[in-house]
């Protein structure tokens, strides 16, 4: 019923002979938390980049709030954007660099105070306010690049890998610190990553990138359990591609039938790890070796060699059931969840 | 024979640090110490008298003034110029950025009494920036006050120093990344704020040094208002170069220059201060 | 709008290069003309000028003076700005920025000012003027240029290189032959031309300290005091090709982009 907050049409860009990104299309809701995924080059940065207003799109229409705003610049868009490597003005403090965008705005003086202070506290920076950016910690930047695009009160809240530059556990740190943002807030963000694990976490609509392409967009569970190609299949998360071939809309694999539309021909029948059962005794099972097993410390991680030589990688929880590992060199029948399968073009 | 890494450093920088004492350090100490000097029948006297400085305060006090006046102008234009070239040559890439650049590098330390020479006959009745201007329709009879005035003395520096000026506001500019240009566009600023607050403010350093050599220089030159600044255009310059040569007063000439160095300082303190100020975000806090 | 905004930078960038060349440019083409007033009309094209200076015994006893001057200066400068920049590079950046500050000074002053304190003091000390004085005056400003140059280049110098030598069992000199000097090398002479262009183009420094001679700057100086002499923008222009030239040069060696 309600119209999307952005609304991408037909947009690509190409530099000479690059195109960055082929024409497409995406629509984004109110409150959604949506991340761009790909792998480095991929046209995620220049996408992010014409929706604020950085990159003219070279087709196409770029709407937000129903206003067209393909033309305007980034200064007259209700955009703003968190910069891979932040982008703080060196020479103004803290509190200085959140309130520039106020005082362009021509907000008054001491309105200017209290959205910085506002600001200050969202942000947990109140102590270090008249400090200049080079004597803060990367954890603390990445806050100031926030607050100084939060006070400005926008749709939609860019963020350009904004999480990138941080060591790990601070990035753990930062991504709570981001959710509850969001939470707090109730804004739109949409942010560039190239790492799945962010994106899932983080996201409630992820949009996989390849090649200046959309090739999947949904929740992370859809994109996660569902993955809609080879290609989305292997870049997020650990998959078992499993060779098959599909005849008159069926994917015969190890004992059993997957019902799968289709033209006939060779496919790959995705699972994932966690999904595989040991004890197999449904209709779909593969008979096998144990050829490796492995302590992960939360699981096991098991290679099961096919007859056909097929390595087929099995996790199963380590803790729990008491279950010893099955010895190497034993044979293992696995078990594969029907619902648990995605058939996908090789 | 290893020796030790400080006298090592001591031994490598005892060349230049001799040179520089021996001829720039002593000669100019020994200047100083000449002020309070006086000439005893056509010879320097040692003593120790302030009656240069009177002098000097009371008979040049207005040659100084307009010497540091001139210098400003100079100063100003230089700078101003010498930002919006390297703004230029940074921001807009255009085709004539890279050129100007190589010209500036190219004829930085080349031709200074050509350069004069050159606006010497540019500048005159006959000159060519008479001739093009009365071609183009523009002015109907050569403009007589374009040579042998303080306007001619303006332009001659100002094309002589810039290329000095630009070297450092554009290093300076260099060190501007884009990310923060990005960031204050995105929170709406058009380009003259952008300029204003984050571009000028983070080449504060470059724009002071290229504005001090741009006033100094001019400050203490001789031979462009000689050869076109005509009867009325004395500098400072002039009158040191007569006190010393003409008059062979060494020590009132040399009260005068340092008198002038002095007062260069402070408006170079001044200028510094005016920037900081003018410079310095004044929001938050 | 910003084709406008790009059109009036574009008049800007090319005003800006008529003023910066035109002079210069002039000076060349009148020597090469034949009106002896250098105004326009020029007349046809001669190389008249040129024979008027070579025919002229000054221009080659100011040549040969130039010449001393230029090559001694280039060659000291080099040597003591060289030591001084490695020494400089070894030492913590406090030291260094402080050291720099201070040895920059001349070219920082008015060169009047130094010119005749440099006037003074000789002649206090009795000293007869002549190349032998005008060479260290000339030092002074230009090894600063030599010293900015080739520190800027060491501070960036990756000290691991030197580091592995040593590991390797090179010894100081050993390392500075083999492995610093033919890196820093193209600086090195790239900032050696830069002072001696700065040295051939002095006339200010010069002209009070070398009594009685002349260089090629103090002769067009002596040319701009007497009658109108045509060949005066002959000698500029070998001037001007010859600080060019060099700074060219100088330029492409140490790839300095400004
Ligand atoms: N200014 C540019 N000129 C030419 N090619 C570019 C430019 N910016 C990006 N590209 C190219 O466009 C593609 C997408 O780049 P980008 O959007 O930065 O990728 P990502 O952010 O996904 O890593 C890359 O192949 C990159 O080389
Ligand atoms: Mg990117």
């Amino acid at each position: 019923m309600s119209d999307p907050l952005l609304r991408l049409r037909n947009i690509s860009k190409n530099y000479r002979e690059t195109q960055a990104v082929h024409p497409l299309d995406l629509d984004v809701e109110r409150g959604d938390f949506v991340a761009l995924l790909g792998p480095s080059g991929c046209g995620k940065t220049t996408l992010l980049r014409m929706i604020g207003g950085f990159l003219p799109p070279s087709t196409g229409t770029i709407e937000i709030g129903g206003q067209d705003v393909t033309a305007l610049g980034p200064e007259k868009r209700n955009t703003n954007m968190v910069f891979q490597g932040y982008g703080l003005f060196p020479h103004m403090t803290v509190a200085q660099n959140i309130g520039y965008g106020p005082k362009i705005a021509g907000r008054d003086p001491e309105q200017i105070d209290l959205d910085v202070v506002r600001m200050l506290n969202l942000v947990h920076l109140g102590a270090v306010a008249d400090r200049l950016p080079a004597a803060l910690s990367g954890g603390q930047q990445q806050r100031v690049a926030l607050a100084r695009a939060l006070v400005m009160r926008p749709s939609i809240l860019l963020l350009d890998e904004p999480l990138a530059a941080l060591d790990l556990k601070l990035r753990k740190a930062m991504q709570d610190e981001l959710k509850s943002l969001h939470r707090a807030i109730g804004g739109t963000f949409i942010f560039v990553t190239h790492d799945q694990g962010e994106a899932i976490d983080l996201a409630n609509r992820i949009v996989v990138m390849e090649a200046g392409r959309i090739v999947q967009q949904g929740t992370p569970e859809d994109v996660y359990r569902r993955p809609a190609s080879r290609f989305v299949a292997s870049f997020i998360g650990d998959a078992n591609m499993l060779s098959a071939v599909r005849k008159g809309g069926e994917v015969e694999i190890g004992s059993g039938r997957l019902p799968s539309p289709g033209p006939d021909g060779p496919v790959l029948v995705v699972i994932r790890p966690d999904d595989i059962a040991l004890a197999g005794d449904g209709p779909l099972t593969l008979a096998g070796t144990v050829t490796e097993s492995r302590f992960m410390g939360p699981y096991l991680r098991l290679v099961v060699t096919l007859a056909d030589g097929t390595a087929v990688t099995v996790h199963r929880p380590s803790g729990a059931e008491g279950a010893a590992p099955p010895p190497m060199g034993s044979t293992a029948t696995l078990g594969l969840p029907a619902a648990a399968c995605s058939v996908v073009a090789p | 024979m290893s020796l030790s890494p400080a006298l090592r450093r001591g031994l490598g920088l005892t060349p230049a640090l001799t040179i520089f004492g021996l001829f720039f350090a002593l000669p100019m100490a020994y200047l100083l110490v000449v002020t309070f000097w006086r000439i005893k029948r056509y010879r320097l006297t040692p003593d120790f008298t302030l009656s240069n400085y009177a002098d000097v305060f009371g008979d040049y006090l207005h040659a100084l003034g307009f010497t540091l006046v001139i210098a400003l102008v100079i100063a100003l234009i230089t700078t101003a110029l010498a930002f919006a070239i390297a703004y230029l040559i940074r921001f807009r890439s255009g085709l004539f950025g890279q050129i100007i650049l190589l010209s500036a590098l190219a004829t930085l330390f080349g031709g200074y009494l050509v350069k004069i020479y050159a606006w010497k006959a540019m500048l005159g009745a006959q000159g060519s920036v008479n001739l093009l201007l009365i071609n183009l329709g523009l002015i109907d009879e050569p403009i007589s006050w374009l040579l042998y005035s303080p306007a001619a003395v303006v332009i001659t520096l100002v094309h002589f120093m810039l290329p000095f000026a630009l070297l450092p506001i554009l290093a300076g500019l260099r060190g501007v990344s884009e990310a923060p240009l990005e960031a204050a566009r995105d929170l709406g600023a058009k380009p003259w704020q952008i300029t204003r607050d984050i571009v000028l403010p983070q080449c504060r350093g470059s724009l002071f040094s290229a504005f001090s050599l741009a006033f100094l220089i001019p400050a203490g030159d001789y031979v462009t208002p000689r050869l076109v600044g005509g009867p009325e255009t004395f500098m400072v310059g002039n009158f040191i170069e007569n006190l010393f040569v003409g008059r062979m007063n060494a020590p009132m000439g040399a009260a005068l220059a340092f008198t002038t160095l002095l007062a260069c300082g402070i408006v170079l303190v001044t200028a510094h201060w005016l920037l900081g100020r003018a410079l310095t975000p004044k929001w938050g806090r | 709008m910003a084709a406008k905004a790009q059109a009036a930078w574009t008049a800007f960038g090319a005003a800006v290069l008529v003023f910066m060349l035109s002079p210069l440019v002039l000076v060349v083409f009148f020597s090469l003309a034949e009106n002896a007033n250098a105004t326009f009309p020029p007349g046809g094209a001669t190389l008249h000028w040129y024979g008027v200076l070579f025919d002229n015994a000054d221009f080659w006893k100011a040549l040969g003076n130039s010449a001393i001057v230029t090559l001694s200066v280039g060659l000291v400068s080099m040597i003591a700005g060289t030591l001084a920049a490695m020494a400089l590079a070894r030492s913590g950046p406090k030291l260094a920025n402080g050291v720099i500050a201070l040895i920059t000074l001349p070219i920082m002053l008015p060169p009047l000012v130094l010119a005749l304190a440099l006037a003074t003091g000789y002649s206090s000390l009795g000293l007869p003027l002549g190349l032998s004085t005008v060479i260290p005056s000339h030092l002074v400003f230009t090894q600063p240029f030599v010293i900015l140059v080739v520190y800027a280049q060491m501070a960036g110098f990756n000290m691991a290189i030197v580091d592995s030598a040593r590991d390797l069992g090179a010894g100081s000199w050993t390392i500075f032959r083999t492995v610093i000097l033919p890196i820093i090398r193209p600086t090195l002479i790239g900032a050696t031309l830069m002072a001696m262009a700065v040295s051939l183009d002095d006339f200010i420094i010069t002209y009070f300290t070398i009594g009685g001679g002349m260089t090629l700057p103090t002769m067009i100086w002596g040319m701009l005091r007497k009658a109108l002499d045509p060949s005066i923008n002959a000698l500029g222009s070998l001037v001007l090709v010859a600080t060019i030239g060099t700074s060219l040069i100088a330029l492409r060696l140490t790839r300095y982009r400004g």
